[in-house]
């Protein structure tokens, strides 16, 4: 058997849900694949729990686990982080979480949420050395954050019931710690829009308004500028490109 | 080349979240030198690890241990990656950079373990085209480190120290001597270790490592990071100073962390072999 056939041969001994009988035997010393197999799964799992602590309580233990084994064997881990591991999986399990109806409803926001903590707390703030901000040129919004549209209320100290929210989590730059924003509807379509679009701010308003059925008068440019001055003012927005 | 590479010597520890703080504001040590960090846990990161990395930089030369470009990837690695490991290394100063002689990543997929190669020509044919690969990517030279191994897959052609030789040769590689896993695998494949230390080529050997173990209910040892060194480690780390001379010893603690002041008693011991196996007088 050629390299890259063994090593394929240990990946699937140690993904596959269960380990090959043939390559067990193929490879011999089994006692000692089988450990290989039990660590690097062990590791892995410990880290998702570790990111996902109130997840995996809401699930249960035994749909945590019941998804990761499904992950590993049909969508295995690609980051070559560890600390990446968390998304992929999370990925993997939304739609097996969401189909599953013995489950509470709440599942798969508080995955989103939990995971958007993990991947926001050690992000790079960029310093803003950008241009002014200018509703004539394109918004930099800044990359270390999150932006959730959720219908569970999943922040610590809620209840989990069904309610549509809109959140930012944030990793702030003056206090290098995460915040969460709460946005309205308006302001995270807004926000949503200037993160992925290479369109000037005002193309972005005028294009917010119209899906909304907003007229854009004085009251809405006045609540508008007030609420981009403190994107700018908390770092999530950094100033235009 | 860098500015470090002559001075980094005496004794290290790795530079892990979970002992940062108080390595970080203790008073200067003799026996700590240097620390030694995984490029993969501060690239592309800020925050906590940005800052862990600032303050450790301003106190002591930082060396880098890679884990997942095992050199044993039959596939080219990430060139993505690679560039962002080399401007991460140019930042810092690494004196060199060291990777496992293992695969991680077959068909991309991370295992995020350290796998063993099978001693065969191919798999020394691979790992000389990788660590060339990768010397030629960062501009700097490459050790690597001979792993732990708890299983071999399939039939050797030839033994783990033949392997190993050949692979340094004819990569013109530097090497990580990781005196626990020499230790380790000798235990579980019932070798001689000393016999292993003494075949190994001095004027490569750039780094050494120690760590504890711990032993599993089917009777394998495995190089756990997480238990303190022992005895019998500590006396092979001796023999192998008293070949190589005052190179850099780090010790690894990955888990089960103790105190800092137990950890600071493990260093201290080390120092005072590394005085002793060396020579080495500075305080």
């Amino acid at each position: 058997m050629g390299l890259i056939d063994l090593q394929r041969q240990i990946l699937s001994l140690c993904f596959d849900a269960t380990p090959s009988e043939a390559s067990l035997t193929a490879l011999g010393q089994r006692e000692a694949w089988l450990t290989y197999r039990e660590m690097i799964r062990e590791r892995l799992l410990r880290e998702l729990r570790l990111a996902l602590p109130r997840t995996r309580a809401l699930v249960g233990e035994a749909a945590f686990v019941a998804a990761f084994t499904h992950q590993l064997e049909h969508e295995p881990p690609r980051e070559r982080y560890f600390r990446r591991v968390v998304s992929g999986f999370v990925e993997h399990a939304l739609p097996l979480w969401a189909a599953d109806t013995q489950l509470p409803a709440a599942s798969a926001d508080l995955a989103r949420y939990e995971l958007a903590l993990w991947d926001v707390r050690d992000m790079v703030v960029p310093a803003s050395t950008l241009a002014e901000f200018s509703f004539e040129r394109v918004a930099a919004v800044s990359p270390a954050l999150r932006l959730l549209a959720l219908d569970h209320a999943v922040r610590p100290g809620e209840d989990l019931s069904a309610r549509k929210q809109y959140l930012c989590v944030q990793r702030a730059p003056e206090v290098q710690r995460t915040k969460v924003w709460r946005l309205t509807a308006t302001t995270f379509q807004l926000l949503e829009r200037l993160s992925r679009e290479d369109a000037s701010v005002s193309a972005v308003v005028k294009e917010v308004a119209r899906a909304s059925g907003s007229r854009i008068d004085a009251e809405y440019l006045d609540s508008l500028c007030g609420t981009l001055a403190q994107f700018l003012e908390v770092g999530i927005l950094l100033g235009s490109r | 080349m860098s500015k470090h590479e002559t001075k980094v010597h005496g004794v290290g520890i790795g530079l892990r979240q979970a002992i940062a703080e108080p390595l970080l504001t203790s008073e200067p040590a003799p026996e700590i030198r240097f620390v030694e960090l995984h490029p993969e846990n501060y690239v592309e990161r800020g925050g906590r690890f940005r800052s862990m990395l600032e303050r450790a930089q301003a106190r002591w030369p930082v060396l880098t241990h890679g884990l997942t470009l095992g050199v044993g990837a039959v596939e080219p690695f990430d060139r993505q990656y690679v560039q962002t490991l080399k401007r991460f290394l140019a930042e810092i100063d690494a004196p060199w950079h060291s990777e496992h002689l293992c695969f991680s990543s077959p068909d991309g997929v991370m295992l995020h373990d350290l796998m063993p190669l099978p001693f065969r020509r191919e798999a020394v044919d691979v790992a000389v085209a990788r660590i060339r690969e990768l010397r030629d990517a960062i501009e700097r030279p490459v050790a690597i480190e001979n792993i732990s191994y708890y299983a071999h897959p399939g039939q050797p052609e030839m033994s783990e120290v033949e392997f190993l030789l050949e692979v340094l040769e004819r990569a013109d590689a530097k090497l990580l001597l990781d005196v626990n896993n020499v230790f380790v695998n000798s235990t579980n494949h019932k070798q001689d270790p000393l016999s292993f230390i003494e075949q190994m080529p001095l004027e490569r050997v750039v780094q050494l490592h120690v760590a504890g173990h711990s032993r599993r209910d089917n009777g394998l040892i495995i190089d756990t990071h997480g238990e303190p060194v022992l005895d019998s480690v500590y006396a092979l780390l001796e023999k192998a100073l008293e070949r190589t001379g005052p190179i850099p010893v780090l010790l690894e603690r990955d888990q089960n962390f103790p105190s800092f002041a137990e950890l600071r008693a493990e260093l201290q011991r080390i120092h005072a072999i590394y005085q002793r196996a060396t020579g080495a007088t500075w305080d």
